[in-house]
């Protein structure tokens, strides 16, 4: 065997047994040497070496530092925004953190103040309290409510005397007879010094805390005697009372002599004009600081006592409330502690229980009221029956006497009188049906004019826009307008309907033209959102000169015909 | 029980105010009379009817017919003129008071004070001329604000006129 065989069959040998070992070494050495491949390998096993050497000594940690931190204030040197971009959500959150913790702080040192502010007051209403002979809990009361009616006085406008009187049996009345005389000359001398007509009523009077409201009606005038401040709501509550009171009194309202038995009952009608409703969160906040004069014993037990009054004083009141409401029959008013129950009759026509209390029931989360229903014979509901039942159109008024005679008056078709006359007399309440006043309008056109011409919308204050009620009833008016229209098209005239927009005397001259305009523009909108062509439409803007209450503000439609 | 408004009407300085000033009671200050012109005060009277409640309306001198506030004398029931018997030209301010009265009012019930009759010496009113208000219908009564004559008799006659 020659030199070069025994070589070539070594190296044969070699490649046989170590060649794998060979190829791997190749590789490996690739792998050192070319730095993609490096890198590949490195990037599977770096984050187990980063998170080995983070584990037992952060050597990696203090070596990385410095590069991280120039790496970092590079970055923001080059491109501060982005930095901004990330850091965002920390920072918000940091610094929401650190204003609220500085909120707190300044609540809480507004409670302090807040709390020593209240001890002075409460050692305040106490010395008041003492000084008054009332409890400490009325005076809190007192001053702890948003308002509260504390009197009413029905006063005879003509000779100023007091027809009828409620007061809270914690006020101390003054003379009531002198107070309601001096309130009539009162406004005699303001209309007298400030040239007012004598109609105009003189609405409101303020001495400090208190207010007196006035509402006048055509034969007296409610004075209510306020604390606090009272929502405008209030007025219409008034308002109504004063309208319940002469629709009931009316006979001796007329030729007023001085009786008082006459009015013996008008009380309960007073009654639901003591409104109130309490400030928030006043109430309970108990000063703990009492506890150290010794004197919460005393203020519980003035506070219990007061409470119990202060509940049954307030069961009357809604029990009054509700009897004096017509369509109520009220058996039973009991409090529940969260709840207020109340047993009786109510006739479904009457408004709801929550709607006649109002915030007289405020403190109670729910009602329960156990109410049978029952046919009241009250005139305002079997009035309201009526119109339920006989639905007269927009241009008859119905009207009840007190010895039940129902009448209609203005215009009708034949149809309805037929059923006005058949249906009227079975209505219960009805005793009587008077339709000589009704006026039988013979094309349907004469009707819907007549209807149109007697319809009115009233509007809120210094209100423009519609509520989801008037709305409703411009729903209504438009498809009469519609049907005009159309008959009127039919006989080749012209249609045209005056949206008029009246506003009361208040306010200025150039406002209230504005709003009168602005409400006839309104009910414009409405009706041609209701698919009636816009040229059907002018509108005109009125002041009414001299103010005469709710009807001032309103819209009326006045209709003509022109020829093409 | 009945209530009656009765308006006091005279010249300044008849005596009006301090003439039911111990007969009445009252909650409000003369200060009213300068600032509105009306002072209210009121007595209790009993009549024949019963207890009645006199609303007593105190009105400013109204020596100037002009500056009447009829508001003030509306529904009122009966009038007390006061004549200061010292002077007899207050007899003529109340007489056209009253002559306004009726025109505005009608017949009403009324009664004359001839106030200040402690002033015998002064007292310049001719007994002749009471005698022709007397006899024209008139309800006279001699009243002296300093000595109470009369007063309460006043209230309880003119009382009993208004609620016959």
């Amino acid at each position: 065997m020659g030199d070069a065989e025994e070589k070539e069959a070594l190296e044969r040998l070699r490649r046989l047994l170590l060649s794998p070992e060979q190829a791997r070494l190749t590789e490996l050495d690739a792998d050192l040497s070319e730095p993609a491949r490096l890198a590949a390998h490195l990037r599977k096993a770096l984050p187990l070496a980063v998170k080995q050497s983070a584990g037992a000594e952060s050597r990696l940690g203090q070596a990385l530092a410095p590069i991280l931190e120039e790496v970092i204030q590079t970055t923001i040197r080059r491109n501060p925004r982005l930095m901004a971009e990330i850091l965002y959500p920390v920072i918000g959150r940091t610094v929401r953190k650190a204003v609220w913790e500085a909120w707190s702080q300044l609540i809480q040192t507004v409670n302090g103040a807040l709390e020593t502010r209240i001890s002075f007051k409460s050692l305040k209403w106490r010395w008041i309290a003492w000084r008054t002979g009332r409890t400490f809990a009325e005076i809190v009361l007192a001053q702890t409510f948003v308002y509260r009616v504390d009197q009413v006085l029905l006063i005879h406008r003509e000779s100023g005397l007091l027809l009828g009187h409620e007061t809270r049996a914690t006020e101390v009345a003054k003379d009531k007879e002198l107070v309601s005389a001096m309130l009539t000359a009162i406004q005699d001398f303001v209309r007298d010094s400030f040239d007012i007509a004598e109609e105009t009523p003189l609405g409101a009077l303020e001495v400090g805390g208190l207010k007196v409201w006035i509402e006048q009606g055509p034969k007296a005038y409610l004075a209510a005697v306020i604390r606090g401040n009272p929502p405008a709501e209030l007025h219409a509550v008034l308002r109504d009372t004063l309208e319940q009171v002469h629709f009931e009194f009316e006979p001796v309202l007329q030729d007023y002599r001085g009786e008082s038995e006459d009015f013996a009952t008008v009380g309960q009608f007073l009654l639901g004009a003591m409104r109130y409703e309490r400030q928030v969160g006043e109430e309970g906040s108990g000063p703990w600081y009492a506890l150290a004069l010794g004197l919460v014993p005393l203020f519980l037990v003035s506070w219990f006592g007061f409470y119990s009054f202060q509940t049954r004083h307030r069961l009357a009141v809604i029990q009054g409330v509700l009897d004096a409401t017509p369509g109520y029959h009220i058996v039973a008013v009991r409090d529940r502690g969260n709840y207020l129950k109340l047993e009786g009759f109510r006739d479904p026509l009457a408004s709801p229980p929550g709607v006649v209390l109002g915030p007289l029931a405020d403190r109670y989360q729910w009602l329960e009221a156990e109410l049978t229903p029952y046919i009241a014979l009250h005139p305002s509901l079997v009035l309201k029956r009526a119109r339920r039942s006989l639905a007269p159109p927009l241009s008859v008024r119905l009207t009840l006497n007190r010895q039940g005679r129902l009448s209609a008056a203005g215009g009708a078709d034949a149809a309805w009188l037929a059923r006005f006359e058949a249906g009227a007399p079975l209505l219960a309440g009805v005793t009587a049906v008077d339709a000589r006043d009704v006026v039988v309008l013979k094309t349907r056109s004469e009707l819907l004019v007549a209807e149109l011409t007697a319809w009115e919308l009233r509007f809120e204050v210094d209100q423009a826009e519609l509520s989801e009620e008037q709305t409703a009833e411009i729903a209504m008016v438009a498809a009469k307008v519609a049907e005009l229209n159309s008959i009127s098209r039919a006989q080749n005239e012209i249609l045209v309907v005056e949206i008029q927009g009246f506003t009361d005397a208040s306010g200025s001259r150039t406002h209230n033209q504005e709003l009168a305009l602005r409400r006839a523009e309104s009910v414009r909108a409405a009706f041609v959102t209701r698919g009636i062509p816009p040229d059907v439409f002018r509108v005109k803007g009125f002041i009414n000169a001299v103010a005469g209450g709710d009807r001032d503000r309103r819209i009326l439609l006045a209709i003509q015909f022109q020829q093409p | 029980m009945l209530q009656k408004k009765v308006c006091l009407l005279g010249s300044f300085s008849v005596g009006k105010t301090s003439l039911i000033a111990q007969f009445v009671h009252g909650i409000f200050g003369e200060k009213y009379l300068t600032t509105i012109g009306v002072k209210i005060d009121k007595r209790r009277v009993t009549t024949e009817k019963g207890e009645t409640t006199l609303v007593i309306w105190d009105l400013n001198g109204q020596d100037d017919l002009q500056k009447v506030r009829l508001a003030n004398l509306r529904g009122s029931s009966g009038f007390l003129f006061v004549v200061d018997g010292t002077r007899p030209a207050t007899l003529n301010v109340v007489l056209e008071l009253d002559a306004l009265v009726q025109r505005e009012m009608g017949a009403l019930p009324r009664l004359l004070l001839l106030n200040k009759c402690d002033l015998q010496d002064e007292w310049l009113l001719e007994a002749s001329r009471v005698e022709e208000l007397r006899a024209a219908g008139w309800h006279v009564k001699r009243t002296s604000a300093k000595t109470g004559e009369q007063v309460a008799e006043a209230f309880g006659a003119l009382a009993e006129m208004m609620v016959r």
